[in-house]
């Protein structure tokens, strides 16, 4: 996924006679899961609040790691990024402090076998059926809109935003190594899932894993997943991380 | 024999007129000149032709000067449509809302109706406005009377006059039924959010500009002094634009309106 973020800080509001409605516009295009493939139709795209802009997360049943997050509005992916949407919210509603951000959610679903499924989307009653992971957004425009109060909303500049997993998603184990003929090493990684990314990082202590991403692959279906480690050279010691 | 006169009456009369054919309609190409980057925009026509007797969203709004991303935006109670260019001078293109009873899809330009009498935003950029101030509204002439119904006790129903020419004269205007504490608010500076508006509240049986002054005494007690004064001769609201009206009212407030 595209790693920057846009934030949307709501500065201090004195909300007018009228009970008018703030708008945000968001659209976005050329946004991938982490697995590089392009957004699907229908996909998630999540405003969400948090008070201090660190959003705690999201569990693999959708529902939000940190209490007092909150998502605000959803709209959804077509042709490879957001939909063009105006985001409505209630002035008497809007937060006057935090910071508003807008996240991709991936909601695929995923067979046996690793064959990605359509996005399970968001339900009716507002549940997520499975949240597979979220990043926050780029190459998108987030602004203020329309509006006849006398709230205050400022776009801020964007920041960077690593790839981020649901927060139970399983974490992998490495089950064997095994050295080949040829010099390579072969890892078996176990407790893996389909639409992360992972890699190998390495070194000659254990405390000194300095070798990043000598070897990555993505599993092409849950369980187990075999990483080959070309040229180890003098490491002796593995780990795997999702990249 | 009574007959055979009435033919030969209608006979004479097509002839008369088969010279001088006129259509039963007149078009209007109204001009709005606005610096907002947020206006409102009255929908003051009820068709666009003798056979399509409704104004779509791709009849009210001359596109030509308008640039992509400009953005036309209608709210219909609680529902909000939104519509956008995605090329300079293009047709007005589906945008989605999002709000607390989901997000919907706003159905095509060209298959939805605006309401005569009502208004809704043009967005334009600053690039599109420094090339061409003007906003073009198209449509068929009204002629009768009209009347526009603002429900009770509502925020912010935007509303306008529902014809090409004439003004509304807040210093003479009385709506029947126009009650104490209903309140206009047109657009007044700040093109970026609107946040530039004045409002004018209905009091005494007129409609006033409200101001009010803060004193403190020499006890330290602070009081405010809140008047309200008659709006000036000349204070219109021109045709073309919308305006809010905020009903303090607890019953629809039905205007009727003349050429």
């Amino acid at each position: 996924m595209k790693k920057t973020a846009l934030f949307c800080a709501v500065a201090a509001a004195a909300f007018g006679v009228f009970a008018e409605d703030l708008m945000f516009e968001f659209s976005s295009t050329g946004d991938t899961y982490a697995d590089g493939k392009a957004v699907e139709n229908g996909e998630v795209y999540a405003l969400v609040w948090s008070a201090d802009g660190a959003f705690g997360g999201i569990n693999k049943d959708g529902t939000l790691v940190r209490a007092g997050d909150e998502i605000v509005r959803t709209s959804f992916a077509e042709n490879g990024g957001c939909f063009p949407t105006i985001f409505v919210l209630d002035s008497s509603k809007v937060k006057t402090t935090g910071v508003y951000q807008m996240f991709l959610l991936d909601t695929r679903e995923f067979a046996a076998d690793g064959t990605a499924g359509a996005p399970k989307g968001r339900a009716a009653d507002g549940s997520f059926p499975v949240v597979n992971g979220y990043s926050a957004v780029t190459s998108a425009t987030f602004k203020k809109q329309a509006q006849l109060t006398e709230n205050a909303v400022k776009a801020e500049g964007a920041g960077g935003s690593a790839m981020e997993f649901a927060a139970d998603t399983p974490k992998p184990d490495i089950t064997d190594i095994t050295p080949t003929a040829d010099g390579k090493v072969v890892i078996t990684v176990s407790n893996v899932v389909p639409y992360v990314p992972y890699a190998i990082t390495c070194g000659e202590t254990p405390n000194a894993l300095t070798q990043k991403d000598v070897a990555s692959v993505f599993s092409l279906s849950d369980g187990v997943l075999t990483i080959t480690v070309a040229n180890p050279g003098a490491n002796r010691f593995f780990k795997v991380t999702s990249k | 024999m009574k007959l055979r006169s009435i033919i030969c009456v209608s006979a004479i009369a097509a002839a008369a007129s088969a010279s001088a054919l006129t259509a039963g309609n007149t078009f209007a190409r109204l001009p709005v000149t606005s610096t907002y980057e947020n206006t409102l925009i009255a929908i003051p026509f009820a068709g666009c032709g003798e056979t399509d007797a409704v104004i779509y969203v791709t009849n009210l709004v001359m596109t030509a000067n308008l640039k992509s991303g400009d953005k036309l935006l209608y709210k219909d109670g609680s529902a909000y449509y939104a519509w956008q260019l995605t090329t300079d001078g293009g047709t007005w293109q589906k945008m989605a809302t999002s709000t607390d009873f989901g997000t919907e899809v706003s159905p095509s330009a060209a298959q939805t109706t605006l309401p005569c009498g009502k208004g809704c935003w043009l967005v334009r950029s600053s690039a599109t406005i420094s090339a061409d101030p003007k906003i073009y509204l198209f449509g068929q002439v009204n002629t009768g009377s009209l009347t526009t119904t603002i429900p009770a006790s509502s925020d912010g129903t935007i509303v306008c006059r529902p014809y090409e020419t004439g003004a509304i004269d807040l210093s003479s205007w009385r709506p029947t039924g126009v009650a104490a504490g209903d309140t206009v608010s047109v657009p007044d500076s700040d093109p970026a959010n609107l946040t530039g508006k004045k409002t004018y509240t209905y009091k005494n049986d007129n409609w006033t500009v409200q101001t009010s002054e803060t004193k403190t005494n020499k006890r330290g007690i602070v009081t405010t002094t809140v008047s309200y004064t008659p709006v000036s001769s000349g204070t219109t609201i021109p045709a073309g634009v919308a305006f809010m009206y905020g009903r303090q009212g607890t019953t629809d407030l039905i205007i009727t309106w003349t050429k």
